[in-house]
């Protein structure tokens, strides 16, 4: 019998296993289980390169019962696509949740409890089926807005959130000077933190940032936004946000674009800006697709236009690793035709050939969904799954009647059904501050610091009503109530 | 300019001769030849004379450097056993032939990605340092993955 092998082979080996067999092979021995959960390893780990792609897809089908956003997952190779789906265990609590975006086999989504003012952050690994929550902080009000962007930095490979706050034209016509400047916030998960960015790394404040899925797209150290800058006209152009040195960047639009309508994505490792318009002789919707070359802002090209004779392109959304788009397409000559039917496809642009993924339905019931290609990492894996990173600080405003505030006292934290819920805070959990606002009224800004399950408090945050005061005492000490009406609002 | 010889010996003193311009792909035979000039044998106390003559086979290669990442990925496929590719790997790490390295260790890991826990241990010679209900408590952990 040969002498053990040395643990520098052991690793070089392990590091060329695919996530699965990690996954198994961490029950080998005590050393492998420290080598692989350790986050040096984690960080280094890439995926084999015989690993196949994987390509999530989202969409919604409205016509279904539960009305819930479908996911799908295909292994992206050359050979089989699309026969080899699989099934994504997506956590429950993102199923009611938008997704903001994908790095690094990470895949970002938000959830926005309007009552309580407060948006949560799920980062979810589907390699290792593993998900934790970031609670987003400080509730912006009219006209401020703001837009999260996720990236993993490639690094490092720490995951980190940016929060730009920003001034929306839709809801201020004034003058922008008068108002602070933006503020930017930026999460690391290594720290645990969220920190306010240097004043000189933040946008300008006539740049605004749009809040759907398929204008924020990861490529590299850099989150893009597909923005408008209020200033000019509303001129569009994209905004930077470098991952490794937080600084913001305006890339300027290409010339030559029809701007009917204007989404980015990312095509392999370079940024695409897609651009529909309705062709004058076909009376169809098509799309051209223009390519960031060598991440030069200056070099733009158009790749080619996604075009059907006998279809319209109705949204891109996303590229399979081999660069052919997703795209949905309708087949009738009415845009307008809320009945007409939808079809998922690929594009191969090439041939102008259409490939079908068999998932149909009628125009106006498939909502805009995403499709993102990533290669399965470690990430999160010395993470608790369900975990919420920082204590969750939860505001309450609004102007309770005088009988309210005695309800919101330190005993309503107590989860009388043995839950989780369990004060954290020094001063018995809990800390208001009272104004008084008038005779018989008192505005109670109150912040609760509690440690609970992440499903408990989505259950609470789901469900409750906003009337203040006289629910907050039922829902704390109820959760497992709460938690079975969630869901359906 | 005549080219030069080196001489090396494996763990059972067999003598392997090759000429230095390829030893020295080999960053750890390069070291030594330029720390001492490596006018005496070499001696490579780790590797046997088996694994070693595969290593200079290797070595010893005509490939155009285009057609290389195929021909170390084929030279390891025909080596298919475990032992063998174990003792190459080491020996590749051991000498610092990196592109040899990589893929003896891909091929391993490819060869024992579906193994279950006994066989990863058995074709590795590591043993097996945790009780039962300490190994069931990890393989809890990710159920699904096996």
């Amino acid at each position: 019998m040969s002498p053990h092998l040395t643990f520098d082979l052991q690793i070089e080996i392990i590091n060329r296993l695919p996530v699965k067999s990690l996954l198994q092979f961490r029950s080998v021995c005590k050393a492998w289980k420290s080598l692989i959960d350790s986050s040096h390893f984690i960080a280094g780990y890439n995926a084999p390169p015989d690993q196949p792609q994987h390509l999530m897809m989202s969409y919604k089908v409205r016509e279904e019962e539960d009305n819930e956003v479908k996911y799908v997952g295909f292994v992206d190779d050359n050979t089989t696509f699309p026969q080899q789906k699989f099934f994504l265990t997506i956590p429950h609590l993102a199923r009611e949740a938008i997704v903001i975006g994908s790095s690094h086999g990470l895949f970002c989504f938000k959830h926005y409890f309007p009552t309580f003012g407060t948006e949560i952050v799920l980062l979810w690994n589907p390699a290792i089926r593993k998900s934790i929550a970031i609670v987003v902080p400080n509730e912006v009000h009219p006209p401020f807005h703001y837009v999260i962007g996720f990236g993993v930095c490639p690094h490092t490979k720490d995951p980190k959130l940016v929060k730009v706050t920003y001034i929306s034209h839709y809801s201020f016509m004034g003058r922008r000077s008068c108002f602070p400047c933006q503020q930017v916030m930026v999460f690391t998960l290594s720290s645990g933190k969220w920190r306010t960015s240097r004043s000189n790394l933040v946008p300008r404040k006539s740049i605004e940032f749009p809040t759907i899925a398929s204008s924020h797209t990861v490529i590299g150290q850099f989150i893009y936004w597909f923005a408008v800058d209020g200033t000019k006209g509303f001129r569009n152009l994209i905004m930077s946000f470098d991952l490794s040195t937080d600084e913001f960047k305006e890339i300027h639009l290409p010339n030559g674009l029809r701007k009917a309508f204007l989404c980015i994505s990312r095509l392999r490792d370079s940024l695409v800006l897609l651009d529909r318009y309705s062709n004058s002789t076909t009376d169809k919707q098509v799309c051209d697709v223009w390519m960031m070359e060598h991440g030069d802002p200056k070099a733009f090209t158009k790749l080619y236009t996604i075009k059907s004779p006998d279809a319209s392109v109705l949204w891109t959304e996303g590229f399979r690793n081999n660069g052919e788009p997703i795209i949905v397409m309708h087949d009738d000559d009415e845009d307008e035709d809320v009945f007409s039917q939808c079809a998922l496809v690929v594009y191969e642009p090439c041939l102008e050939h259409i490939m079908d993924l068999g998932i149909r339905g009628p125009r106006m019931s498939i909502s805009s969904g995403n499709s993102y290609t990533y290669m399965e990492s470690l990430l999160l894996l010395n993470h608790d799954d369900g975990h919420i990173v920082e204590v969750i600080i939860f505001t309450l405003r609004g102007d309770i009647p005088p009988c309210a505030a005695s309800s919101s006292n330190g005993d309503s934290l107590n989860d009388s059904n043995g839950g989780d819920l369990q004060q954290v805070s020094d001063a018995d959990g809990i800390d208001i501050e009272i104004e008084k606002l008038s005779k018989n009224h008192r505005r109670i800004p109150s912040k609760i610091a509690v440690q609970p399950s992440l499903q408990t408090l989505w259950g609470i945050w789901s469900s409750y009503k906003p009337v203040l005061g006289r629910n907050l005492n039922r829902r704390l000490s109820t959760p497992k109530d709460t938690m079975q009406c969630s869901g359906r609002e | 300019m005549s080219k030069k010889t080196l001489t090396l010996m494996s763990k059972d003193k067999q003598l392997f001769n090759i000429e230095e311009h390829l030893a020295v792909q080999s960053v750890t035979i390069r070291n030594m030849v330029k720390e001492d000039g490596a006018s005496s044998v070499i001696p490579l106390p780790r590797v046997d004379s088996e694994t070693l003559a595969l290593v200079i086979e290797y070595l010893n290669r005509q490939q155009a450097p285009e057609e290389d990442e195929d021909y170390v990925k084929k030279f390891v496929d025909e080596r298919g056993e475990i032992p063998t590719l174990l003792e190459l790997a080491q020996a590749a790490l051991d000498l610092d032939i990196k592109k040899l390295m990589d893929a003896a260790c891909m091929k391993v890991a490819d060869l024992i990605k579906d193994f279950t826990l006994e066989e990863v241990r058995e074709a590795l010679r590591i043993e097996n340092d945790r009780t039962p209900e300490e190994e069931k408590a990890i393989r809890d952990e990710f159920q699904w993955a096996f």
